[in-house]
């Protein structure tokens, strides 16, 4: 899976790692012959960038970058693979950057800081595993130059010099924010300082490292842990437990990619191209690195294979072509969901939402993902079983507006299928059987019922018209409680239908003399929702 | 040119990607050469992996020489997140004993298998046990949860291709040249790194990248072979 992701993502991971490089607030020391502060606190809104200001105030947009290269390369893997374990307060991993948060700054600290950090990378005597000495022999020449070990010496120098103005500037940043030192040195430096500390840590464990024909492999620490009170984690049948083993020149490309998407904010959505496979990824925030929850091969292009047309069934207005997968689910976002399906699509759905609408979000937001993955069955499926559902809930929200697009959608949808449903000319014919009081069939009936219930319930004068007066009819599942809601709708509006007004008086006498069962909600929904036949009037 | 024929389905398929498992176990997107050898294995009754370590398991070393090709019956199995509990109570020593697993299972999966004929005594038990189905174990997608559906076995004759056509099996990527699309019919392109081999000693997987799509493919080795007006490629 990793591996395809690298493989599909043809952009240049470290150009993107610092352009989407995202400081933590704090204090920021640079040191050259001068010392220089800032202050970084992440905008609201703005550019992370204009959050750097100096103690002045001054915005800093350009030392951003600056600090951006030199802190991902200095900052430690994770908490576990701190350099100065068990206390674990360094969070830098070389001797030209001092990290920690602001409350570790006083006195007491000051001999850690230079024993862990100063003396301890001089000579990397601090790491002693077996495995470890092995990397440092193979780093000697570099380690132990002259160049380096007075360089090192200088630099502590110039960290007690400063470390007591730094305490006192302690106060302008909170507690558990950070303060950050940098020396002004070449980002190739840096690079070499880091690369030792990657080296030896840059593996779950170092214990695990192995040679495999030749190569060195070792297990890989990106989403991989091996927690001891999870046995099942390893992979206890094998024979070999270890899960995932990377070669030890593939593994950086690892750590890029998650570096990568740790800075991500929406999910990767690259659709599939004539002879390149897409991918889809989402990924979550886990102490402070990028585990992802969602991964699919995507096969198909973003483009339809026929476009979807979506159709005013109910109004007189220009249909609509829909060509791409991706438009499609965002018109379905849009009109059944509100807009709010999009962010609803892993994990608990957002809670002040009405209850119902996140129960149909729980209940349908598998079959909207596939839809952008190229898979329209299940959209078809949910089509039938639960669109009736969305126009319920908003008819009950008094949104006649919104119900009436779905009814739309919904009947778009089953066009596209091949199911045809003219409304208009349904209504036709069905006008025409109330005059000559023909029999109706089920469907026409349905229909009928629903027209009846809008023209009623239109006589009520209440300014303000309630959606539970639409309840009754919603919730009624068999015909005869229907034909009773109906009657007692007809009881309550009755002085206001005129008397010799044939057209309503045969239609009702059609309903009541069907016989039926069960009730069809989706005709009766398309009856209530389209143009009304009763305030039509009779063409001559 | 004779192979073996099988259609291979079944509800659910998780065949586990051990490249993350701190989230969720993902599964590939189709089953792969390991995997399948691991069922003919299980028809055969041959041992698989085992807790002390040898070269090989028996059955990737006695079926590792098969030439298969595997046949999607559809180019995309949609994929679902599956939570559950494990709470048999050595699954975790955390409190409560209980560990929460999360797993992606395909739905619906069916493929059609074509196993090569050879000379071998595992190819000559495996002809007459598929066609008795007498299978030594149960069969099954990856996991023991999700039971394989062996049905419509046959032997089938076909030739070596000669001509470029659409591909209908997996074929690695560097094998493939891709020509011109069909005229008619759905696009899709598909690729995938999935395992192909086992490492000797560690049983880690070595991958190569696989294809499947609706392109004609020029026909360029021996691999290749003509069945039904398509061509398959034996991996």
């Amino acid at each position: 899976m990793i591996k395809d992701i690298i493989n599909n993502l043809d952009i240049d991971f470290e150009k993107a790692i610092i352009d989407n490089y995202q400081l933590k607030d704090g204090l920021y020391v640079k040191i050259n012959e001068r010392f220089e502060f800032f202050i970084y606190k992440k905008p609201k809104k703005d550019d992370k960038e204009k959050g750097l200001k100096d103690l002045k105030g001054n915005i800093r947009i350009e030392e951003y970058k600056w600090f951006a290269k030199r802190d991902y390369l200095s900052s430690y893997l994770n908490s576990n693979k701190a350099i100065d374990p068990p206390a674990k307060k360094i969070h830098s991993n070389n001797y030209l950057t001092l990290f920690a948060k602001a409350k570790e700054f006083n006195d007491e600290n000051k001999s850690h800081f230079i024993s862990k950090l100063y003396d301890g990378l001089k000579d990397f005597h601090i790491f002693t595993k077996r495995e470890e000495k092995k990397i440092i022999e193979s780093f000697k020449d570099y380690i132990f130059s002259e160049n380096r070990q007075k360089d090192i010496e200088n630099k502590k120098k110039k960290f007690l010099e400063i470390f007591d103005e730094i305490k006192e500037k302690k106060s302008l940043i909170k507690d558990n924010e950070y303060i950050k030192i940098f020396f002004d040195e070449d980002i190739k430096k840096y690079e070499k300082e880091a690369n030792i500390y990657f080296v030896l840590k840059i593996f779950n464990k170092i214990e695990t490292i192995k040679e495999i024909e030749g190569e060195i492999y070792g297990l890989s620490d990106f989403n991989m842990g091996l927690n001891a009170k999870k046995p099942y984690l390893t992979h206890k049948t094998r024979g070999f437990e270890l899960p995932f083993m990377v070669k030890k020149d593939e593994v950086f490309l690892l750590k890029k990619l998650f570096d990568l998407l740790k800075y991500q904010n929406k999910p990767i959505d690259i659709a599939a191209d004539k002879d390149k496979n897409g991918i889809f990824v989402v990924k979550h925030s886990k102490n402070d690195q990028a585990e992802i929850t969602e991964f699919d091969i995507l096969i198909k292009g973003n483009r339809l294979n026929q476009s979807f047309v979506y159709r005013y069934f109910l109004e007189n207005k220009e249909e609509e072509e829909i060509k791409t997968y991706n438009s499609l689910f965002e018109l379905i976002d849009k009109t059944l969901y509100n807009g709010t399906l999009k962010n609803n699509l892993f994990g608990d759905v957002y809670n002040k939402l009405a209850k119902e609408l996140q129960n149909l979000i729980y209940l349908t937001r598998d079959a909207m993902l596939l839809i952008k993955k190229g898979d329209l069955k299940p959209l078809f499926v949910i089509n039938k079983k639960y669109t009736d559902r969305f126009i319920e809930f908003y008819l009950r929200q008094n949104r006649e507006d919104k119900a009436k697009e779905i009814l739309n959608l919904e009947l778009s949808l089953l066009n596209y299928q091949g199911d045809n449903m003219d409304i208009k000319k349904s209504l036709k014919e069905m006008e025409n059987k109330i005059v000559s009081l023909e029999e109706l069939s089920e469907d026409e009936f349905f229909i009928l019922a629903g027209q009846i219930i809008r023209y009623l319930l239109n006589q009520s004068e209440k300014k303000d018209k309630r959606a539970d007066m639409i309840e009754p009819f919603l919730r009624a599942s068999k015909v005869k409680k229907l034909k009773q809601e109906i009657e007692t709708l007809y009881f309550n509006y009755k002085h206001k239908i005129p008397l010799n007004f044939q057209k309503f008086n045969n239609a009702l006498a059609l309903v009541e003399g069907f016989g039926g069962d069960k009730v069809k909600k989706d005709k009766l929904l398309v009856g209530i929702l389209s143009d009304n036949i009763f305030y039509k009037k009779d063409e001559k | 040119m004779k192979a073996l024929s099988f259609n291979l389905s079944g509800k659910f398929a998780h065949f586990k990607k051990p490249d993350v498992n701190s989230y969720a176990y993902f599964t590939y997107s189709h089953i792969h050469k390991i995997a399948l050898l691991g069922i003919i294995g299980a028809i055969l009754g041959l041992e698989g992996y085992k807790r002390d370590l040898k070269d090989y398991p028996e059955f990737y070393e006695k079926l590792k020489d098969f030439k298969i090709s595997i046949i999607p019956k559809k180019p995309y199995f949609s994929k679902k997140m599956i939570y559950f509990n494990n709470s048999v109570g050595y699954a975790s020593r955390e409190e409560g004993g209980n560990l929460i697993v999360r797993e992606q299972w395909l739905e619906k999966p069916q493929w059609e298998i074509l196993i090569l004929e050879n000379e071998t005594e595992e190819f000559k038990e495996l002809k007459n046990r598929l066609f008795k189905k007498e299978f030594a174990f149960i069969p099954y997608l990856g996991k023991n949860d999700h039971f394989a559906k062996i049905e419509n076995i046959k032997e089938i004759e076909f030739k070596r291709g000669e001509k470029d056509l659409v591909c209908v099996s997996l074929i690695p990527k560097n094998k493939a040249v891709l020509k011109k699309h069909p005229r008619f019919g759905e696009q899709f392109f598909y690729s995938e790194f999935l395992p192909v081999a086992l490492k000797k000693k560690f049983l880690i997987y070595e991958y190569e990248e696989m294809i499947l799509s609706s392109w004609i493919v020029e026909c360029k080795d021996e691999n290749y072979f003509e069945y039904n007006n398509e061509n398959l490629y034996f991996i």
